[in-house]
This record gives structure tokens, C-alpha cells and sequence, in this order.
């Protein structure tokens, strides 16, 4: 969203690198609204114990207030020193959560209770006790094709008393690839020209030629997943069949494809490509001014993607 | 983890917080509340345990219903300190019952606080502060518990006594150095609590609960030796007015000064610290010189405050112990203390005993010797009297303590025309040898006669010690107590441990409680902050700010140094590890050379050293170089090692160019 009120007084933010660890500087700490009422309550006290000269009131006010004033520190302390080791998503479709896996390294003490987040809610809490934590998933909606950086990673900690919240904001140098999302059909004519033997590949959705499993890929067909496998527990696998197996050779052609706009053309596109690569056909893409030649499998369904996820797109 | 696992999870720590936070005030509280706490609470435990279901909306608007209903019944209009607290505890007792959220929980350990604060307008004991610090510590702990719902009961407790252990300094430096002001602000009245002592009227069995009653009245220091037991009478007020069944506390005119005899010697001076009492009266042994500040004497030898005494008091006194008789002051006001009314058996017994004898002594030993023929018993549980009490005391029960003989004789001085009045006070006390004073307790209460003696004045007669010589007994026999106790054991171990801690919080009393104004300003001046008035103040808020952040600094650098290892402890090692090559004959380490070069260097002279040498060098640079927020203590620990076992030989073979 921040390339489109980029305005001077509103510089893009510096990109952190990775690994980075949180300074002092980094930090911010300010009350919670449960800290605003306890110090509400403390002032009132100390007007309390004012009058009436009470000084177990006075010892008590001031030990609550030292005690939130030491808590400061604490919350502080529980960023301080934290390290952003690794952060990385993989590929996604849009209109899927991109999945930013996050590797954190607490140093030496557990951080209790870190807020992480890559939006204003859903927040991800977590303890890191270690540095072999597992990885922390934060999803982010991917909403469109392209390049998706986060606009920021906010670490965030509550702990101790939930008086005081210290945060800190990265903008770590880490971004997901958002696919087009993918109208899926039947290839249809005009959309694919032979390259090869100009044979047409149509109807190749035989379930009877099925050739055997394998890992799943980000754009396979949920008709294709190995259910049973999956119920089983073995993890996600695609059945592959072999129908389409073999010598047919397309090109997509953006030009070809008759669709309102240039996104529903490349979504129509991705379809294609998804499909082609299930059936295990040789297959290139032509967008204007650039031509993947002819391959197959899955590197090349993986470039294909990548071009259409990119195509046209300024940064790119 | 589900979210009503998470939200079930503090609440039995919440509940405990409550408990502790409340347990002081289970006095104050009628029995129906803390009933009410304990089975709330007792089911919203067992409902965590057992999975029964909680009160849901329409249940918990009953119950609230139901308590305020029952506080109304209980308290009707009368708002105040007590009523309060019963609401606060009725709804404490509720409460946990609609937590569901993480805001539920943070509000609910806020009302713990609350209640933990409210039990300071009871005592500012050393107990009760101490207890109030050690509730705040379980509250904490169930804060942090509710902040950080993973974590375990011995992490929280642990973080909690470091945030109290870490903050018990800064409470010093504010409760020392906030600036504190004259007076009070508005005249609130304060909240009071129950307290025992004396009243205004004076009647035979009015007092019997005090004399059960082991609270202090009053501590006494004495500048010299504590007084002969048999002079402990500490006078505190006068009654003069009798109306045939109660005696009135007689009001007199200030004593004139000139009018006060002084004795150049002779005097006994001393220190009490009187605990409050909400009347005016202050107690002194008797007789009393002069008021001390703030008070004023009276005809009778009454001290009066200026406000009643609301809160722990200290005052200087000076008495004259032995009956001086020369007391003028109240001669032309004899014909008040003759009036009597009722009791015509006693009258007529009196007018009896007294028609043989002239002098008032002789009819007070009259008196006396009718007490100690008659079969009198002491006893502190007598039975009821009539409407006649001192007919029915002399003729049928015979059964009394000090108050029934002391207004008995009062009334038969009367009756035999001897002006008499009764005096009410404490007497004895218990000698603490750990501190140097005396304990005068409530129990210590005693009521007895003064009479009217021409050419000497008031005298003091003790009818309770001639008829009961063991109450005056038992007072001295505490006042002989003193230090070679007759106790054995354990008993005698557990008694010099009160007397002990008796003189520790007593002195922590004198301090904390008195601490004010006054005394701030003295702390002050002797900081060196001697400018008046508002620079005073500025500055003292200035020294204030000051050492907060200098304290708050050192916990912020301690806290997040413990993370890392200071990089001039890897210097020092490295540079430990050129010495050491240094002494073993290679040249010294060039001040600008890489420690990668000079690793080099170094191995080509001995390559017999290489591996340890690349090793301490690659660790080198890894702690110096690698991490920019401080190096990986592991690391370090692994470096620190390395470097301090090596210990290379000097060179005898190798090497074309050797040096020396």
C-alpha cells in the first residue's frame, strides 16, 4: 500500500538486513491502557494518603509506582538483544495468506510472550526459549499478484505486568512471491498454439493413466491431492497421471488470450500453466516482449509463474 | 491451546492473591462475608477442577443483586470504612466468576491491590507493612502469571520478588524525599478503627473488656530508672460527677501555672508514645508537671490534647511521683465532689463507719478495713448490679475489681463528708530490657480514689489494692519481670522474642509514623539542603528525580549487560594470548596488525603452535567481529578456555632467524 502515498515527508522506510538483532534504539515503550488505570488509581491513592498523612499509604503508592517503573525495564528487557535471524515465504497465489516463516534468536534469556505481527491485528504470541525455536508463521493476506513486501514486522511485549508495552519496528529486506490467481478451465482454443506437431491437447484429464505421487506444489489441483495420504497423515501429495505424457509441445500467448484485462489474462494464463504442467506437457509462454522457450516440469512451472506474477510490474 | 484454557489458567492464582489481599481484614468483616468469599471462591476453584459450570450473566446479576441487598441489611446507611470493605468483598468475591478476557483478569488483580491498600487505615504497624509488601508480592506474581499465562508458578513468583526486591529502593527515595506538607490538606475525618480504652463515663463492670484486653496503650521511656513499681499509677482522667449509677468525667479549668508547684529535683522525666485512642486525654504518671506541647493541664492534673489523638503520639513528661500535698488548686471546689445520689444502704453503712473518726484518713481506713472484713472478692467476671449498683456491690455480690471498689469508696468518702473523686488510668506495666521501656497494656487498666485532705490536698487511696493485694501484685510482679525473667523454656524463649520484637516494630513505629513535614525537613537540612521553603522543595524533588534515574539507569545497564559479554573482557583475553606468544620468544603484536596477519606471523616461526593458534584467532574474531550486539557467551566461554590453556614452551630448535 506504501507505493502509492509515497509522499516526500513519507519516505519509504530504510529496509532492515537480516539478521539484525534489537538495540536500544530500536525500542519504544509506552503505557497500556490497563497502565493509564493503574496509574490513575496510584495518583489517587497518593492524594489519598496526602490528606490523610498516611504514611503505609505513602510506602504502599510509591512501592506500586517503583514496582511499574521497574517493570519498564523488564518489558524493555524482554526485546532487547532479540535477533531476527532468517525470514523468508514462500511463493503464493493471490488471494491467499502469504506465510512469512520467521527465525528468532533470543540470545542467552527466554522472551516471554513476544507479540509478532505483520498487521494492525491477528497478532502471533510466542515464548522463544531457545535458538532452536521453531520457526514462527506469520500470514499476511497476499491480495494481488507481484512482489509483496511487508510493510513492517512489529515485535511487541507486554510482559510483566501488562502495564507497559515496548515495541520495536523492522522492515526486514524480505518479500513473497504472489502468483496471479489462477482461473482454471479447460485449454481452449486459440489460447494454446502448436508449436510442435500442432497436435491440440484436449481431454487429458484421464484418471485412468495415474502414474504415481508426488510433493505438492504450490498451483496443484485440489483434485489431485492424495486425500488419502494426506488423511493418513504422510503429507500433501499430488497424483500424477500420464494421459498428456509425451511429445505435445504449446506455447501460451498473452496476445492470444481474449479476456477484459491484462490480470485476467495472466490469471487465465497461470490457469493454463497449472494445467499443463499436471498434465506433464511441454509448454513455453509468450508476453510481449519476452519468451520462455518450450520445457517441462517443475522449474519450468515455477519460471512461468514467476514471469506472469511479475509481468508488467514496475520493480520489476 | 484453546482460548478458555487460557483464561481458566490465572484464575486460581487470582483467587490467591484475593485471599492474601483480604485476610487482614477478616476481623473487620461480618461473619456473612466471609462466608460469602469463601464459597465463591471455594466454587469457582472447584469449578476450574472439576469443570462445572460457572454462574452464567443471569446468575451473576443475582448474586451482585443479592450482595449489595445483604450489605444494605447489614450496613444500612452508614457509609464509611467498614461498609466499603464489605463491598469490596462482596465483590471480590464475584468477580472471578466473569473473567473471561485477559482485560477481566488485569482488573481483577487491580481490585486486589485496591484491597491490599485499604488495609492501610487500619495499623501502621512493622507487621502490617511488612505483610502488605508480601501481598503485594503475590499479587504481582498473579499479575505476571496473567501477562504471561506459559510460564511457570516458581518463574512468576521469582520475577515478582525481583520487581518488589528491585523497587523496594525507589519506594525508600520517594517515601524519603517526596515532598511532604504541613497538616492535612482537607479535614476528612479518618477512617477509625476499633478502638478499646476509656470513655467518657465511668460505671462498676464498664471496663471489664478492657482488662482483657492485651493491646497496648502506651509505651513509656524513662530518661533514669524506672520509678518503684508501687508509683506506676498513670493518671489519665478524673471522674466527679456521680448520679447514683455512673460517674461523669470531670471538665476543669486550666491549671495556672503559679498555682503548679515545680520541684527543683525530684522529678522523673520520660517519654510515651501513646497509641491512638480518638479522645483527648493523655496519660502521665501521676502527678504530672507539665503539659507537654500541643496540650494543656488541667485543675484535676488532667492532660488534654489540643485534637484528639487520631494517630500514634510521642510526648516528653515530667512527673512528681511522690504526693506532694501541696496542692491548692481545686480547694475552693470541694463542695462538687460531696454530691451523691442513690445507694441509701451504702449511705447509711458509710455515715456508720464514718461517725467516730475526724480526719479523712481515718475515715478512708475505715472504709478500707470494711472491704478487707466483708469477704470481697476480686474477680474480673463479676455478676450484674441493680439499680442501686454500689447497694447491691456492698450488700450482695461482693464480687468486683478496681472499678467497683474504687467507686464504692468514692461513695462511702463521700457519704462520711470527705470530698472524693475517682481516678481512671493504667497501672504497672511490662518492662521491655531490649529497648529500655515499659508496656503498658490495655489490660493494665485501673480505676482508684482520690480524697480530699485539708492542709495536704489530694491524697491517693488504692481500695482495690488493699482488698486484692495480687492485682497491684500482678502488676509489679511484671514490672520485677524485668530482664531476669522467672519464665522457663520455651515459654521464656517465646516471651524474650516479643519483648524483643515488641522493641523493633515499636521503634519502626515511633519512626515510620512520625515521619512527616517536620522531619523531612530536618532530613533535608542535614543533606545539605538548607535554602527555605519552595528552593527547598525544588530541590529536594530535583534530589528526588536525580537518584530515581540513577538508580533506574544502573537496574537498566546491569539488566541488559547480563546479556552479553563485554568486549574489553575478550580484548583482555586476546591481548593475555600475545603475551603469552610474546614471552615464548616471538615478537610483540604490532599495534596496527590484523590478528589474522599476526596469526600468520606467528605460525611461521612455530608452526609446532599452529592449531592452537588458528583456533584462538578464529574465536578472536568471531567474538570481535561477528555479532555487533556483544558476543555469544558460549563462544566466549569456549575462547576463554583456549586462551588460558595456552601455555607455549619457548622454542629451542626451529626457526632460521631466532631471536635472543
Amino acid at each position: 500500500m506504501n507505493r502509492f502515498f509515497n509522499v516526500p515527508w513519507k519516505r519509504p522506510p530504510r529496509r532492515d538486513h537480516l539478521p539484525m538483532t534489537l538495540g536500544r534504539r530500536r525500542i519504544f515503550i509506552l503505557p497500556t491502557p490497563h497502565g493509564w488505570l493503574f496509574l490513575f488509581i496510584l495518583l489517587a491513592m497518593l492524594i489519598g494518603s496526602i490528606n490523610y498523612n498516611n504514611n503505609l499509604g505513602f510506602m504502599l503508592v510509591f512501592l506500586l509506582g517503583a514496582m511499574a517503573l521497574i517493570s519498564t525495564i523488564h518489558t524493555h528487557r524482554n526485546l532487547h538483544g532479540l535477533t531476527i535471524a532468517r525470514m523468508a515465504a514462500r511463493p503464493v497465489f493471490a488471494g491467499k495468506s502469504a506465510v512469512f516463516n520467521l527465525h528468532v534468536d533470543p540470545g542467552r534469556r527466554t522472551r516471554t510472550s513476544i507479540c509478532f505481527s505483520l498487521q494492525k491485528d491477528a497478532p502471533l504470541i510466542a515464548t522463544i526459549t531457545g535458538p532452536d525455536h521453531p520457526e514462527l508463521a506469520i500470514s499476511l493476506p497476499a491480495t494481488r499478484r507481484g512482489r509483496l513486501k511487508p510493510d513492517r514486522l512489529t515485535l511487541a511485549s507486554q510482559f510483566p505486568m501488562g502495564l507497559f508495552r515496548a515495541w520495536s519496528h523492522l522492515h526486514p529486506e524480505v518479500d513473497c512471491l504472489v502468483y496471479p490467481a489462477p482461473i482454471s478451465g479447460y485449454l481452449q482454443d486459440g489460447t494454446a498454439q502448436s508449436a510442435g506437431q500442432g497436435k491440440r491437447p484436449s481431454r487429458h484429464r484421464g484418471t485412468d493413466d495415474f502414474q504415481g505421487l508426488r510433493v505438492y506444489q504450490p498451483g496443484d489441483s485440489p483434485q489431485h491431492i492424495a486425500w488419502k495420504a494426506l488423511s493418513r497423515g504422510q503429507g500433501i501429495f499430488t497424483k500424477q497421471f500420464t494421459a498428456a505424457a509425451g511429445s505435445r509441445t504449446i506455447m501460451f500467448d498473452l496476445a492470444a488470450i481474449d479476456a477484459e484485462s491484462l490480470e485476467q489474462k495472466l490469471s487465465i494464463l497461470c490457469g493454463h500453466v497449472l494445467q499443463a504442467h499436471q498434465m506433464d506437457l511441454t509448454y513455453g509462454l509468450r508476453l510481449a516482449g519476452q519468451t520462455l522457450r518450450p520445457a517441462r516440469g517443475i522449474a519450468q512451472m515455477q519460471t512461468c509463474l514467476k514471469t506472469l506474477a511479475l509481468y508488467g510490474l514496475p520493480d520489476h | 491451546m484453546s482460548d478458555t484454557q487460557y483464561n481458566r489458567h490465572p484464575i486460581p492464582f487470582i483467587i490467591g492473591a484475593l485471599i492474601v489481599a483480604m485476610a487482614p481484614h477478616i476481623g473487620r468483616l461480618p461473619p456473612w462475608i466471609v462466608a460469602w468469599c469463601i464459597s465463591m471462591w471455594g466454587y469457582m476453584l472447584l469449578s476450574i477442577r472439576f469443570q462445572w459450570p460457572r454462574p452464567n450473566r443471569i446468575w451473576q446479576l443475582i448474586l451482585t443483586i443479592a450482595g449489595i441487598a445483604a450489605l444494605l441489611a447489614t450496613y444500612r446507611a452508614r457509609l464509611g470504612p467498614d461498609s466499603y470493605l464489605g463491598l469490596l468483598a462482596v465483590m471480590a468475591a464475584i468477580k472471578p466468576f466473569e473473567i473471561t478476557t485477559h482485560r477481566h483478569c488485569m482488573i481483577t488483580i487491580f481490585v486486589a491491590y485496591f484491597i491490599v491498600i485499604t488495609s492501610l487505615f487500619q495499623t501502621e504497624t512493622l507487621l502490617m507493612a511488612l505483610y502488605m509488601i508480601l501481598s503485594i508480592f503475590f499479587t504481582t506474581a498473579a499479575l505476571i502469571r496473567v501477562n504471561a499465562p506459559h510460564s511457570g508458578l516458581k518463574t512468576d513468583l521469582k520475577l515478582s520478588g525481583l520487581i518488589v526486591a528491585e523497587a523496594l529502593p525507589l519506594m525508600v527515595i520517594l517515601f524519603l524525599l517526596f515532598p511532604r506538607i504541613p497538616g492535612s490538606v482537607l479535614s476528612w475525618s479518618r477512617w477509625h478503627a476499633a478502638t478499646s480504652g476509656f470513655s467518657d463515663t465511668l460505671r462498676p463492670g464498664g471496663i471489664s473488656q478492657i482488662l482483657q484486653d492485651p493491646g497496648v496503650a502506651f509505651r513509656a521511656a524513662f530518661d533514669a530508672d524506672v520509678p518503684a513499681a508501687d508509683q506506676l499509677y498513670w493518671r489519665g482522667l478524673v471522674f466527679d460527677r456521680f448520679d447514683g449509677r455512673q460517674w461523669q468525667r470531670a471538665h476543669g479549668a486550666p491549671l495556672r501555672q503559679s498555682a503548679s508547684p515545680v520541684p527543683t529535683d525530684d522529678t522523673t522525666r520520660y517519654t510515651i508514645t501513646l497509641e491512638p485512642h480518638r479522645h483527648r486525654w493523655l496519660f502521665a504518671l501521676d502527678r504530672p508537671l507539665r503539659a507537654p506541647a500541643g496540650a494543656t493541664l488541667d485543675v484535676n492534673y488532667i492532660l488534654s490534647n489540643r485534637r484528639p489523638v487520631q494517630r500514634r503520639m510521642q510526648y516528653r513528661m515530667v512527673s512528681h511521683l511522690q504526693d506532694s500535698g501541696m496542692d491548692q488548686a481545686s480547694a475552693n471546689a470541694t463542695d462538687a465532689f460531696l454530691s451523691i445520689r442513690g445507694n441509701p444502704r451504702a449511705r447509711r453503712l458509710a455515715e456508720k463507719l464514718g461517725q467516730t473518726h475526724d480526719t479523712a484518713l481515718e475515715k478512708a481506713q475505715q472504709a478500707l478495713q470494711y472491704f478487707q472484713t466483708n469477704a470481697f472478692v476480686y474477680t474480673l467476671a463479676p455478676p450484674l448490679l441493680g439499680a442501686d449498683p454500689i447497694d447491691s456491690f456492698l450488700f450482695e455480690t461482693r464480687r468486683g475489681y478496681c472499678e467497683h471498689f474504687a467507686t464504692a469508696m468514692a461513695f462511702m468518702m463521700r457519704a462520711m463528708n470527705v470530698p472524693a473523686r475517682l481516678v481512671g488510668g493504667y497501672l504497672g506495666g511490662e518492662f521491655n530490657p531490649y529497648g529500655n521501656y515499659l508496656i503498658v497494656k490495655q489490660s493494665d487498666a485501673h480505676v482508684w480514689v482520690e480524697i480530699w485532705q485539708r492542709h495536704s490536698g489530694w491524697i491517693r487511696i488504692d481500695p482495690t489494692a488493699a482488698v486484692a493485694p495480687d492485682r497491684v501484685a500482678r502488676a509489679l510482679s511484671n514490672v520485677l519481670a524485668s530482664g531476669q525473667t522467672r519464665l522457663a523454656g520455651l515459654t521464656a524463649w517465646v516471651h524474650r522474642l516479643r519483648l524483643g520484637w515488641d522493641n523493633i516494630s515499636s521503634q519502626w513505629q515511633a519512626w515510620f509514623s512520625g515521619y512527616a513535614y517536620r522531619q523531612q525537613q530536618a532530613l533535608l537540612a542535614r543533606l545539605g539542603i538548607s535554602s527555605a521553603g519552595l528552593g527547598r522543595t525544588a530541590k529536594a524533588l530535583g534530589l528526588m528525580a536525580g537518584l530515581l534515574c540513577l538508580s533506574v539507569a544502573a537496574l537498566l545497564a546491569w539488566h541488559l549487560r547480563s546479556a552479553r559479554v563485554k568486549p574489553d573482557r575478550v580484548h583482555a583475553l586476546y591481548h593475555r594470548f600475545c603475551s603469552r606468544l610474546q614471552h615464548a620468544g616471538l615478537p610483540a603484536r604490532h599495534p596496527g596488525m590484523g590478528p589474522r596477519d599476526y596469526a600468520n606471523q606467528a605460525t611461521a616461526r612455530r608452526p609446532d603452535l599452529i592449531n592452537e593458534i588458528a583456533a584462538i584467532t578464529d574465536l578472536y574474531i568471531r567474538l570481535r567481529y561477528g555479532n555487533a550486539n556483544g558476543a555469544d557467551p558460549e563462544v566466549f566461554k569456549q575462547f576463554q578456555m583456549r586462551v588460558n590453556a595456552f601455555k607455549p614452551k619457548p622454542s629451542t630448535c626451529t626457526g632460521e632467524n631466532h631471536p635472543s
